[in-house]
């Protein structure tokens, strides 16, 4: 074999060879996740064209074949839907060791254990799990808890009320992320039971919800305001029925109310809107009639 | 107070929420919910940021929780405080009137928001082309650029025409109604909504396990009247360290 063969196998060896996938590949990947997250989102697939152009420079770096490239590509363009960062970040973090690990099996061998169906079988399996926890964590304790925080600021016209709540927010969901992906990406699908399963997840999302319905007995007492201006006897007897009631517990009525609407939420059906209406019509009632 | 909404004020509230509404990157995600930011944002427009603070504030409160996981949101409480606000700066309602109209509008937004997930299902048609030729661009174009500005451009279109339109006829409307006793209804309604928006936050945060740290958190409020929220916070925070050590300590030594 002449030294030009030999160069020339060699280079088309190059050429074919998956490319290793570095922690900045990976980092990267969530960055683009992070920006397109919910640009794309559509009816049939929500957010597949996120995740595909999160992953196309790893997917690119690892697939020299373009047939292969094209049935890769394809197979990340149907439905995907998760949680932003939990769900976002741990599985672009495990897909891209998945996919490293199926490339290069794929170009020593001709062929690998791990399946298009098992990466298919695994996105699918987690994204569910692992929004519900992050949707959880994240949109319903977390943000709102930074909110409640700001309320006050805001009503005494600080802008620190606004600006804080947000900001602390997006960093906070860009830095857990990138934890996340980095974690998946490291010890693979381990990471993803550990997050759902693990003793210390549950505990850190316990006590967030601790942290999260402890500021909403604070708001209620402070910002639910419904009074009643009826009086009792006549005269110099005269008494106001609101001091009479708040001197049984301050803020009875709102309070009774608030727990009222929330067995109504936990026991019946959750329809904000729907009790909102109600309620308009009850409280405008009661306001019209001088009840209120 | 009287302000008049200027094309240029519009404008620049309708950049705002186009921006929100096309979710430009993860960040937008507390932007859909809060009302406070874009109370901001038309605050700083409208030269009054302490009154639509204020106005953010009543609206949040009854908006506190609208779902919202995987886009099934049933209001978007930015795009009611967008073009609530300046109707409260616009001297219509005062802030907690505004919020019996802010609802049907949140409603509403939810709808407009949905719109857009129809928009994009062509682009993704479009992309599976695009993945087919491995044109990288072309991707770009389909996934990214096209659903945002669409996205953009018509939320920014349609807000503008709002604000600019619907606010001085919401404000003349406001104006009408707050007369007599009806603007007493409204602003006990509005008040009281706001136990609609924290019974949906406690529904969010806890499970029936975790309603005694709301009772704790409800008589700690009426016993230190006046403590800042962040000294709540921390409190919070504490009990809640306590609570886990006392409940979870040999679960967590199990995974250590």
């Amino acid at each position: 074999m002449s030294s030009n063969t030999v160069q020339d196998t060699l280079k088309e060896e190059a050429n074919t060879t998956p490319e290793e996938i570095t922690k900045k590949d990976v980092k990267k990947s969530w960055f683009r996740w992070w920006f397109a997250n919910e640009i794309p989102h559509s009816v049939d697939r929500y957010l597949a064209g996120s995740l595909l152009w999160a992953m196309m420079p790893i997917l690119k770096k690892l697939y020299k074949d373009e047939d292969e490239l094209k049935r890769v590509y394809q197979r990340y363009l149907v439905y995907y839907n998760t949680n932003a960062t939990w769900g976002g970040g741990l599985v672009i973090g495990i897909l891209s060791d998945m996919e490293e690990k199926r490339a290069k099996q794929l170009h020593e061998t001709g062929d690998s254990m791990i399946s298009d169906s098992i990466i298919d079988t695994t996105k699918e399996g987690l994204m569910g799990s692992l929004a519900g926890i992050g949707d959880s964590v994240d949109t319903f304790t977390v943000m709102y808890t930074l909110i409640a925080i700001g309320l006050p600021w805001a009503l005494n016209g600080n802008i620190l009320g606004a600006l804080l709540p947000w900001v602390v927010f997006a960093l906070y969901q860009f830095i857990i992320g990138s934890t996340f992906t980095q974690m998946g990406n490291a010890i693979g699908t381990k990471a993803a039971s550990k997050v759902v399963s693990g003793a210390r997840s549950k505990v850190i999302i316990d006590g967030l919800r601790i942290i999260g319905i402890f500021m909403m007995g604070i708001l209620v007492a402070n910002y639910v305001d419904i009074s009643t201006p009826l009086t009792w006897g006549s005269g110099q007897d005269q008494q106001s029925i609101q001091a009479m009631l708040d001197s049984v517990l301050p803020g009875l009525i709102p309070l009774s109310v608030t727990l009222g609407i929330y067995y109504y939420f936990t026991k019946k059906e959750f329809n904000v809107m729907k009790v909102a209406l109600i309620v308009s019509i009850v409280l405008g009632v009661l306001a019209a009639i001088g009840i209120l | 107070m009287n302000f008049t909404l200027s094309i240029w004020q519009a404008l620049l509230i309708a950049l705002w929420i186009g921006l929100v509404l096309s979710r430009f990157s993860v960040a937008t995600l507390q932007l859909r919910f809060t009302t406070l930011m874009t109370a901001l944002v038309v605050g700083l427009v409208m030269r009054d940021v302490p009154t639509a603070l204020v106005a953010g504030v009543a609206i949040q409160l009854a908006l506190f929780n609208v779902g919202g996981a995987g886009g099934s949101a049933s209001g978007e409480p930015a795009f009611a405080a967008a073009i609530m606000v300046p109707v409260v700066l616009s001297g219509g309602l005062n802030p907690y009137q505004s919020v019996v109209i802010a609802l049907p509008i949140a409603v509403l937004g939810s709808y407009l928001y949905k719109a857009r997930f129809k928009i994009n299902t062509s682009y993704m048609k479009a992309a599976d082309i695009k993945a087919e030729e491995l044109d990288e661009a072309g991707l770009t174009r389909e996934i990214i650029v096209k659903p945002l500005l669409t996205s953009l451009a018509i939320y920014t279109v349609l807000m503008l025409v709002v604000l600019y339109l619907g606010v001085p006829l919401l404000t003349l409307l406001g104006e009408s109604l707050v007369q007599g006793r009806l603007g007493h209804v409204l602003d006990v309604v509005g008040r009281g909504l706001a136990a609609v928006g924290l019974a949906a936050g406690m529904v969010a945060m806890g499970k029936a396990k975790h309603l005694p740290f709301f009772f704790v958190g409800y008589v700690v409020a009426i016993l230190l009247p006046g403590t800042s929220m962040v000294t709540f916070a921390i409190l919070a925070g504490a009990i809640a360290f306590i609570y886990i050590l006392a409940s979870d300590a040999d679960a967590l030594k199990s995974s250590d």
